[in-house]
């Protein structure tokens, strides 16, 4: 009796090792294959104007038509009670609803140095303007809008 | 009355245990995508339009139609035409590649295709409006 026990617990044990996955082997080749994709510069510049709400915002939507570079530049600022100096927020996004849903955003002054940046797949985006608080009064503004 | 010995038995359920011949499901699932219609409500002015963005996130079919118009304060409903359409968005409108000039009613108005991505849903006056008109656009898309 005690070596049917035996046996039947070497066969238990046995079986149960052959029961496991397959034991994975090393791949007897390694090969490594990374593409880079480089991003198009901007091929087409629009002008984006209009006027910003005190406490509001504005957006300009677009498309580009490949991966690459979308550049955002506050050109000008202005407007009764309005300096042109002043600080408003600008962003880049994509249409939603009634708005543009930034995903990237800074607080500018009007300048000639692209203030926003980023590689972008190709799609619908949307550039927004919009009082941080700063404002008393309407301002009339410029942006620069440049994609692939 | 044949006895056999244990070890027999257990690897008889051992080998048995090991086997991976698949066995039917007990249960059939069945999963149903259930879109629910977008609302577009807002004023639209004399001679004015508006738009609404929305996301396509697979090629199907949209439908669209004006489920009310009625003049800003006044409950009675507008049965003018206005001008109900899709596009893209472009500038700071909706550059409208379908459309069709529709009164409130509650049946399909406007059908299309839509491949995916983001597109725009678009309402205009076409000069019938005498006033401005709080207005609600059902739409169903994929």
């Amino acid at each position: 009796m005690r070596v049917h026990i035996l046996i039947a617990l070497i066969a238990a044990l046995a079986l149960s090792v052959s029961c496991g996955d397959e034991t994975p082997t090393s791949p007897t080749d390694t090969s490594t294959s990374t593409t880079t994709t480089t991003a198009a510069a901007p091929t087409v510049s629009e002008e984006f104007s209009s006027v910003v709400p005190v406490g509001g915002s504005k957006f300009y939507s677009f498309t580009t038509s490949t991966y690459g570079t979308i550049n955002l530049t506050l050109a000008s600022v202005g407007g009764s009670l309005v300096p042109s100096t002043v600080m408003l927020g600008l962003g880049l996004g994509q249409p939603s609803g009634t708005e543009c849903v930034t995903t990237s955003t800074v607080n500018t002054a009007a300048g000639s140095a692209v203030q926003l940046t980023g590689a972008y797949n190709a799609g619908v985006y949307c550039a927004r303007v919009f009082d941080i608080g700063n404002l008393f009064a309407p301002a009339s503004f410029n942006v620069t809008i440049a994609y692939p | 009355m044949t006895r056999w010995p244990p070890f027999v038995l257990l690897a008889s359920l051992l080998m048995a245990a090991c086997g991976d011949s698949p066995t039917a499901p007990d249960d059939t699932v069945t999963t149903t995508t259930t879109v629910s219609p977008t609302v577009f409500e807002g004023t639209l002015d004399v001679k004015g339009a508006r738009f609404y963005s929305f996301s396509v996130s697979q090629s199907g079919s949209l439908t669209a139609h004006l489920a009310s118009l009625t003049l800003v304060g006044h409950r009675e409903v507008l049965a003018v035409p206005v001008r109900l359409g899709v596009g893209v968005p472009k500038g700071e409108g909706c550059a409208v590649t379908e459309f069709v000039d529709a009164s409130p009613a509650l049946v399909t108005q406007l059908t299309t295709t839509l491949a995916a991505g983001i597109y725009c849903m678009n309402i205009s006056d076409i000069g019938a409006l005498p006033d401005a008109a709080v207005f609600s656009i059902r739409f169903l898309h994929s």
